[in-house]
């Protein structure tokens, strides 16, 4: 265990020389070295620079992550419990997960126009499926014996949704909640290169523009961090939800 | 003046061959009746529908005087496989019968402590299920059978899937639990000297069909000696016997 993180500590270490003796050959266009990025990483932040991007990039991935989850949990407990819904609702939801969502963001710029709107709808609409899709897929598979004992016990299907299918559930929606978080960050960056001027997608095309690579790669290093520290956060949040579900047996 | 009756019970799946074939039985209160069968022989569905989960297709369950339609707190129901939310304390668990009725208060929960008590599980209320034992997850599954104080308890196979000592334990738990609260038994098994350790009278299911019953005239309280003796295997073997189709 403690050699795998040594060894993990030296692997990067090796890429980081390896890329700046690699970089000290190329041009700063093509392949700016680490040292150089660190350098306009640091300068963006301290100047803060960065920061009206950052935070433009984040609110739009919250507001997207958190209306296409909350619509996707919604729909998808609507459809695992009235099957009217489902058989009337699946050809259409299979329809759209068909269709790449990031290849209608032109239409939603043209709809919702450069603001922000058109990018937290795009980020909420790749949210959207994957909340749905678990969620459906968990409501509907519940362990028959566990219904039947809630037959039993005389419970309404309401206490059964929400004391039986939803925590027997929770796993499955939160490996959808993860998948989402992930797509979210994507969403938002898809968006932004489309149309806008603030952001951390459009700062990566002005940076194309100005042909000003070390800039790209810091904002690139940003993005990276913003994803696994979300990752890291609802590993964090999956982690205290699902205590109970992993306890370990031991006799 | 039977307690629980069921008159002339049917029931088929869709499209089949009837599953349970005119079941005619009476359980008079206190008694403990185990039912035994080979596996698909109707056992499981006529305990359903005695218990209210389905619907006969024709005859009727009479508890006391009144018809059985649905699942009532007068009845507890033990299944084959523990079936506890992982995501609940055992204490919870327990109480879940209750809590899907109202709150529990601290009587209910105090009842719950005590059964745990009695099942020997007094100092895992807190734990989870997937924590414990088959064995401890069994009596769990008793206890939240019991926590409604049930006139009548249903069990199908509930000790199947245990190690045979673990399962000896649980049948003198269950024996003693049932005693102190003068419980109306139907127990579901294909086990044929667990279900003559346990009952005052046996029957043997066949195709849908009661073929044979028997009264068990055992002392009481039994304890794990009587297994050893000429009369139990005698009541044994003619069980056995009957199971066969009256071949040896």
């Amino acid at each position: 265990m403690k050699n795998d993180k040594i060894y993990s500590i030296l692997l990067f270490l090796c890429i980081i020389i390896g890329w700046e003796l690699l970089a000290s050959r190329m041009s700063e266009l093509v392949l700016p070295a680490p040292s150089v990025i660190l350098a306009v990483l640091w300068d963006g932040l301290s100047t803060g620079y960065l920061f009206p991007h950052l935070y433009r990039t984040m609110l739009e991935i919250s507001i997207g992550l958190f209306f296409g989850s909350v619509f996707g949990l919604f729909i998808g407990i609507l459809m695992g419990e009235i099957a009217f819904l489902r058989r009337l609702l699946l050809p259409y939801v299979i329809a759209s997960q068909a269709v790449p969502k990031l290849a209608l963001a032109p239409l939603f710029i043209l709809w919702f126009g450069f603001g922000m709107t058109s990018k937290v709808v795009i980020t909420a609409l790749v949210c959207f499926f994957p909340l749905l899709e678990n969620t459906v897929t968990a409501i509907r598979q519940t362990d028959p014996k566990k219904l039947e004992l809630f037959r039993i016990l005389n419970a309404t299907r309401l206490q059964t949704l929400f004391r039986l299918k939803l925590p027997a559930s929770l796993p499955s929606i939160m490996a959808g909640f993860r998948v989402a978080v992930i797509l979210a960050v994507v969403g938002a960056v898809v968006g932004e290169f489309i149309g806008g001027s603030e952001g951390l997608g459009a700062l990566i095309i002005a940076t194309q523009g100005m042909m000003d690579t070390p800039l790209m790669f810091a904002v690139l290093i940003v993005l990276t961090v913003i994803g696994m520290i979300l990752y890291q956060l609802v590993n964090v949040v999956e982690w205290w939800l699902l205590k109970a579900y992993r306890k370990e047996k031991k006799r | 003046m039977s307690y629980l009756m069921l008159d002339g019970v049917t029931y088929s799946y869709e499209d089949k061959k009837q599953i349970v074939q005119g079941i005619t039985w009476k359980i008079n209160k206190g008694e403990f009746h185990s039912l035994v069968g080979r596996s698909g022989c109707g056992k499981t569905t006529l305990l359903k529908i005695a218990a209210g989960l389905l619907q006969p297709d024709e005859g009727a369950v009479y508890l006391g005087n009144e018809k059985i339609v649905k699942p009532s707190l007068e009845i507890g129901y033990v299944f084959q496989a523990p079936t506890l939310l992982e995501w609940k304390s055992v204490m919870d668990n327990v109480l879940l019968p209750v809590s899907l009725k109202r709150k529990p208060t601290k009587e209910d929960c105090e009842r719950a402590s005590a059964l745990l008590a009695s099942m020997r599980l007094g100092d895992y209320q807190y734990h989870y299920p997937t924590e414990l034992s088959g064995g401890q997850q069994s009596r769990v599954a008793i206890a939240r059978a019991l926590i409604t104080n049930p006139s009548l308890l249903f069990l199908d196979e509930p000790f199947a899937a245990l190690d045979a000592l673990t399962r000896e334990e649980l049948q003198d738990d269950l024996l003693t639990l049932c005693q102190k609260n003068r419980m109306t038994v139907l127990f579901i098994t294909h086990d044929i000297s667990e279900a003559i350790y346990l009952s005052d009278r046996v029957a043997v299911m066949e195709e849908g069909n009661m073929i044979y019953d028997l009264e068990v005239n055992l002392p009481k309280p039994r304890t794990g000696e009587i297994k050893y003796g000429d009369s139990f295997n005698q009541l044994c073997l003619q069980v056995r016997h009957e199971m066969n189709g009256g071949r040896v």
